[in-house]
């Protein structure tokens, strides 16, 4: 037959009999009328008047619903209410009425909520059809004379409703359907003979419509709600025919005498009668599944006296005459797809798991099975169509293999477009797929690929740019660059593809400068190659554009570009700097090496020298100056030189370049102008021509004048070089020689003078204090001290000459021994001396300090200051040493011109000496303190000591200041506090056996060399070497000492006059001066 | 969805011809390679706009096959247009073309636009009935004609909406009663009133018609 032309399928099981013979036990002996199903049960009426409820177990539960017959059940799906109609008196109308499942009365049995008569006219008539609307707002029953019944009114609570009575026809209704959508209802009513359609707008208003002149048996209906609409269906023995709101609708051919019609989750299931010739009796019935949507039949096969399905628990239950249920379960998508897929059905496949919202995955899943079918089949394309829908879950390597290894490159091409498409391209993808472009010279979809400014499908810029480069397609490439903004590449493609530098210079040109500047610095050289005048141009508009405000760029990030190109280097420094002359310094350098390196070409260019001097002179080029001679000099560029010389005042440096070049006339010159500032240059002036055989004597001499006249060298020294000197000839130092030796000469009749008075002095200062000691002492103060009273007795008098009355002596003395106006001097010192001791042994501290200092002798002589060649006995055990200390003062004062020398040599004498040299001072005074302790009733002996102390204390104050003051000011400021004093406090002490002329010290400060004490007869002797020997010497041991070598500092090496601390101004030395400095009014022993 | 018109079409023809991808193609813009055969009649609908105005279209799409003759006849009838589709590469789908004609005159009201539909343009290899041969037939029966595909939709649009057109110009000459649904002509709800509050007239007569 040509009706089974649908593709058949089995996917619905078929399990027989699963109520196991309870419905036949149920209804041995009555009939089964009326069947509905819902919310978990199946639903039976019979000929008794009783309504049975099966659950899913086949449970039974029943209850008298009419006292006839039961003629119509329905159980409404959305609620728990069941309508039924039936007979409660024979040949009566029969009843409508409306059951609460859910509420029963005191039986159990389930609540009448509404109860109505069917009554069409004014006789009786058989329902044919029943209807009600789920929302339980209309009803509707259809009688055997076409008429219809209408119910409106709120039936779940009501007990009464409107009735509308309705003619459909004559003949008799066979199926009623009633539908509300959005505030209308339609009302489907199939006769015997046509089918119509109510609807239902208002309270009381309802529009008539005819859909078919065709009708159909009783029951042969059914209400189909699925995506493709709602259709009210109705089974002829040709065709299953579907009617819309709208009208007829679509028709499915099926042929056969129907029995029943059921629609059930998107399937069409057909009860017919298996039309066989002759015998067409009822038992023969088939029961067919149709897909509609998928237009294939699910399920079909011949069940014996079938008349009725439903559907319920899930399932499809078939009821059969001889009252047994077979159920049909529908397989689970799966083992369906798998029946299709053996099948090869893919697309059915495909279809149905649509249908039934199958997840993304496996319908992905299929496609690729779908798609590797038909690939293996050799349909490319259709494989590619399927592939294409499995984009975004399938791996797509897995697609492009095969069909890149099938050399398929349209596909290829479809599928690489697909998934730029959608965003899920990779860069391999688009290098791909733009091969496959290039390769099918596909210019039109290339461009069209290129220009999309679709978001979604956007691909590797750079990647294209690659492809299209290689592929020679430069337009695409340079288009794509330039929208896309990738400059680089925008310009590698004119440079090294199309060779187009103006093209690409003009482009250049038109980046903001940031870009330009690094595109610039990129392709700079093969732009100036090319194009030079136009590149340099654009260089410098970018350096120094005066028009936009924009941030310059830095002209040094240009320069490499220039290698080779000096002329436009030249051109580009020389704009820039004009613009901007407070440039970088490294930019004027580079413009000096430019010039300096055209000069050397092109020597005799006084233009050019002209521009370099100038160039020269700019703040940045001599801020390194260094460098720029280091330029001049390898490029011999001897005006450069010169000026920078001169502008750096490296004066010196600018006689050794004349002398250099035996131009001593110059070096004369230079000496003359420059001389005033650096007089030392004399002195080199003289250096370099004693080593030159090309000066002239004339030179010579006026060096040797300057030199003199400013005292810049001694004597012995000048000698010793023009000695060394080639041409110098004696009678050029002749005179000069006289001049110095006689000064010399005075200068030394002047020094010997002042000791012998300074011995007279001391010899003078000795008789004084050996008188106090033996002859007696007139004590002639007449005022107290303390209060400025005439004194009284009784009365306290001090050898110091302080006397005290006894009262205010008491009042104010702390100690009976001790004069109060002088103790807190003394005190101080003593305390001063205490303190000096704790810190003289630190030897490590000292050398560590000696090495690491700038100038070691300052520390020696902060150390010698320090006391730390003394060793200090306690105060007692130096009684016992007291008579055998000698102690050699070298109380040293230089002046500022040739100070310094002799301090070395006196540190180093006192040095071996210091072991003998111990205190004495403190320790005589306490001696005689203690002597006088035992004679205390003539307290102007116990005093005695403290009187010479005090004296002893100035001066020694005023020695330490001079040798202070020709070490460090800091050194003088500790020894005037005394704190560093012990060394020359130590020295005074000695005076009753070996005076030593420490005041008088002061009051030679030009005196040069030592004042040496002269008591004993060894120091004698050395002082006498020491003043035979001129100061020259001094100077040289000075000079050693300076030498800054820690290690050896004495070594013999050549006096550096400048570097001489000492051989200062006058004025620096705020102690050489004169005695003025020193207040002798400060001093109250001073007398 | 409001309409200004609603045409019913046809399509009939042998099966196999591409009735049901036609009507595919131009619903659903896809095309379905795998041949589901038409049981019956299918039914599809598509909105399209001729001179402005918003026109639905209603169609059927019928089973070819022999057996189904019976049913799909009782569709002639209301359709204001018809489809009638051979297939270029099979030349039997040609000759039956008679039948066809005669069938739809028959069962359909005289002023049925029919639209005469090579199909399978596509399939140029394989063609057996020229293009001059399908215009010769079209001219001979008065009807239009057209080669489509409804594979590459190649003249889809074309076929379905040149019909409409057809139609409609009738409609404008008066050749169509458009009240009389047996036609195939069905005016949009909107327009409904219009004709029926003739009396009330004026500017509020189009849209006071929808309120009963
Ligand atoms: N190449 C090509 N194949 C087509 C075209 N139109 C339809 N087909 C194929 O032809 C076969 C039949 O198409 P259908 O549209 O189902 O045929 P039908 O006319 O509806 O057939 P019935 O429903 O039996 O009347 C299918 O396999 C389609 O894939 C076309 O334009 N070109
Ligand atoms: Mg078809």
């Amino acid at each position: 037959m040509a009706f089974f032309q649908w593709r058949r399928f089995n996917f619905f099981e078929l399990l027989k009999e699963t109520d196991n013979g309870t419905l036949d036990r149920s209804f041995k002996d009555v009939t089964i009328t009326c069947s509905s199903s819902g919310r978990g049960h199946l639903i039976l009426g019979d000929n008794l008047g009783l309504v049975h409820l099966f659950d899913r177990q086949y449970q039974r539960e029943s209850f008298k619903a009419y006292n006839v017959n039961t003629s119509h059940v329905l159980q409404l799906k959305q609620s728990s209410f069941l309508g039924t109609v039936g007979e409660d008196d024979p040949g009566i109308n029969p009843v409508i009425k409306i059951w609460n499942l859910e509420k029963r009365d005191v039986h159990g049995c389930p609540v009448c909520v509404h109860l109505v008569r069917a009554l069409p006219g004014n006789r009786p008539v058989p329902v044919t059809a029943f209807t009600i609307d789920e929302q339980m707002h209309l009803m509707a029953a259809g009688f055997a004379d076409g008429s219809i019944v209408l119910y409106r009114g709120d039936l779940s609570r009501e007990r009464h409703s409107k009735q509308k009575f309705l003619q459909a026809g004559t003949s008799l209704i066979s199926g009623l359907c009633l539908r509300t959508t959005q505030k209308m209802s339609h009302l489907y009513v199939a006769t015997l003979s046509t089918v119509v359609m109510y609807t239902i707008v208002s309270k009381d208003k309802e529009q008539f419509s005819q859909l078919d002149t065709v009708g159909c048996s009783p029951g042969c209906f059914a209400f189909a709600d699925s995506k493709q609409g709602q259709h009210f269906m109705i089974a002829r023995n040709d065709a299953v025919y579907c009617y819309t709101v709208e009208g007829r609708g679509p028709c499915y051919a099926f042929e056969g005498e129907k029995l029943d019609l059921h629609w059930f989750r998107g399937y069409l299931i057909i009860v017919s009668k298996i039309a066989g010739k002759g015998d067409a009796d009822s038992d023969k019935t088939t029961v067919t599944i149709f897909d509609v949507n998928n237009k294939f039949i699910a399920f079909t096969a011949p069940i014996a006296k079938a008349y009725r399905v439903i559907s319920e628990w899930g399932s499809l239950l078939v009821l059969t005459k001889d009252k047994n249920i077979h159920q049909l379960m529908e397989k689970d998508l799966h083992t369906k797809l798998d029946i299709l897929f053996k099948k090869n059905l893919y697309d059915v496949a495909i279809r149905v798991a649509k249908s039934q919202q199958y997840d993304i995955e496996g319908l992905m899943e299929i496609f690729k099975l779908y798609g590797d079918h038909l690939y293996a089949k050799g349909n490319h394309s259709g494989a590619m169509e399927q592939y294409l829908k499995t984009i975004g879950r399938l791996e797509p390597s897995y697609v492009i293999k095969k069909f890149l290894d099938a050399q398929r490159i349209h596909q290829l091409t479809a599928y690489l477009q697909e998934l730029h498409k959608q965003g899920l391209a990779s860069e391999d993808h688009t290098t791909l797929l733009l091969n496959c472009y290039t390769k099918l010279r596909d210019t039109d979809r290339l461009n069209q690929f290129l220009n999309t400014k679709d978001q979604r499908s956007e691909f590797d810029v750079e990647t294209a740019i690659r492809v299209c480069r290689q592929a020679g397609y430069f337009e695409q490439a340079l288009r794509l660059a330039e929208d896309r903004g990738k400059h680089e590449w925008h310009l590698k493609i004119l440079l090294e593809d199309l060779s187009d530098y103006r093209q690409a210079l003009d482009y250049i040109q038109k980046l903001p400068p940031d870009l330009a500047k690094v595109n610039l610095q990129e392709y700079g050289n093969v732009l100036l190659e090319e194009l030079p005048d136009e590149t340099t141009k654009l260089l410098l508009d970018l350096c120094c554009s005066k028009g936009n405000n924009n941030e310059l760029c830095d002209p040094e990030e240009f320069l490499l570009l220039f290698i080779n190109r000096n002329e436009k280097l030249v051109e580009f420094l020389e704009k820039v700097l004009q613009v901007h002359p407070n440039s970088n310094s490294s930019l004027h350098f580079a413009l000096l090496e430019q010039y300096l390196l055209m000069w050397t070409k092109n020597i005799a260019n006084p233009e050019l020298e002209k521009k370099i001097t100038l160039l020269l002179q700019n703040s940045s080029v001599l801020g390194a100056a260094d460098r720029a001679l280091f330029l001049c000099q390898t490029h011999k560029f001897r005006p450069g030189i010169l000026f920078i010389f001169e502008k750096t005042k490296l004066y010196g440096e600018l006689l050794h370049f004349y002398a250099n070049e035996h131009n001593f006339e110059s070096v004369i010159s230079t000496c003359r102008r420059f001389g005033q500032q650096e007089p030392s240059l004399w002195v080199r002036a003289l250096t370099l021509s004693t080593s030159n055989d090309k000066v002239t004597t004339e030179c010579l001499a006026e060096i040797l004048a300057s030199i003199e006249k400013h005292k810049l060298l001694p004597a012995l020294r000048v000698i010793e070089m023009l000695s060394r000197s080639p041409n110098a000839t004696l009678g050029l130092a002749r005179d000069y020689l006289i001049r110095t030796l006689q000064s010399d000469q005075s200068n030394i009749s002047e020094d010997e003078r002042l000791i012998q008075q300074y011995r007279q002095e001391t010899e003078a200062v000795r008789e004084k204090i050996k008188d106090i000691k033996t002859s007696a002492l007139v004590f002639q103060g007449s005022k107290c001290n303390v209060c400025n009273q005439p004194l009284e007795l009784p009365s306290v008098h001090f050898l110091c000459l302080h006397s005290f009355h006894q009262h205010c002596f008491d009042s104010y003395a702390d100690n009976e021994n001790e004069c109060p106006a002088c103790h807190t001097e003394n005190k101080r010192i003593l305390d001063i001396v205490r303190a000096q001791e704790q810190s003289k042994d630190l030897h490590e501290a000292f050398h560590g300090q000696l090495e690491k200092a700038d100038d070691p002798f300052t520390v020696l002589a902060d150390y010698f200051g320090r006391g730390v060649f003394n060793s200090l006995p306690s105060w007692e055990t130096a009684i016992s040493g007291h008579q055998s200390i000698r102690t050699d003062l070298s109380s040293v004062a230089w002046g500022p011109q040739n100070a310094g020398p002799g301090f070395e040599a006196k540190l180093r004498k006192s040095e071996g000496k210091s072991s003998a040299n111990l205190t004495g001072f403190t320790n005589e005074g306490r001696v005689r303190l203690q002597e006088n302790a035992s004679i205390r009733p003539t307290r102007i002996d116990v005093t005695e000591g403290r009187l010479r102390n005090a004296e002893v204390i100035g001066a020694v104050e005023r020695a330490a200041s001079n040798i202070a003051a020709a070490t460090t000011s800091e050194a003088r400021h500790r020894l005037q506090e005394g704190t560093n004093a012990k060394n020359f406090l130590t020295t005074p002490v000695e005076i009753p056996r070996q005076t030593v002329v420490t005041q008088s010290a002061t009051s030679v400060p030009n005196y040069v060399g030592a004042v040496k004490a002269v008591g004993a007869s060894g120091s004698s002797e050395f002082s006498t070497s020491l003043r035979k020997s001129s100061h020259l010497s001094l100077r040289k041991a000075y000079g050693n000492q300076t030498n800054a070598e820690p290690e050896n500092p004495f070594k013999e090496d050549t006096y550096d006059e400048a570097k001489n601390p000492f051989a200062d101004e006058q004025s620096s030395n705020p102690f050489g001066d004169d005695e003025d400095d020193y207040n002798d009014s400060l001093n109250p022993f001073a007398e | 969805m409001s309409y200004a018109y609603l045409f019913k079409y046809i399509i009939i023809g042998d099966t196999g011809v591409g009735k049901s991808c036609l009507l595919l193609q131009f619903t659903d813009k896809r095309f379905q390679p795998v041949h589901d055969l038409t049981i019956g009649v299918e039914f599809g609908a598509r909105m399209i706009t001729i001179d402005g105005k918003q026109i639905k279209l209603q169609i059927w799409d019928t089973a070819g096959q022999e057996a189904f003759r019976s049913i799909t006849r009782s569709y002639y009838r209301g359709a204001a247009g018809a489809l009638l589709v051979y297939d270029i590469t099979r030349r039997d789908t040609f000759n039956h073309l008679t039948t066809w004609l005669e069938d739809a005159r028959q069962h359909s009201n005289s002023n049925m636009v029919i639209m005469l539909i090579g199909n399978k343009s596509d399939l140029e290899s394989r063609r057996e009935v020229k293009k001059e041969e399908g215009e010769a037939f079209a001219r001979e029966h008065g009807l239009v004609f057209m080669e489509t595909s409804a594979k590459t939709a190649a003249n889809v649009e074309e076929a379905f909406i040149n019909t409409a057109r057809e139609i409609y110009e009738k409609i404008q000459e008066g050749v169509f009663d458009i009240n009389n649904e047996a036609n195939g002509i069905k005016l949009g709800p909107q327009h409904l009133p219009s004709n029926a509050n003739t009396p009330s007239g004026g500017a509020s007569a189009s849209q006071g018609g929808s309120c009963c």
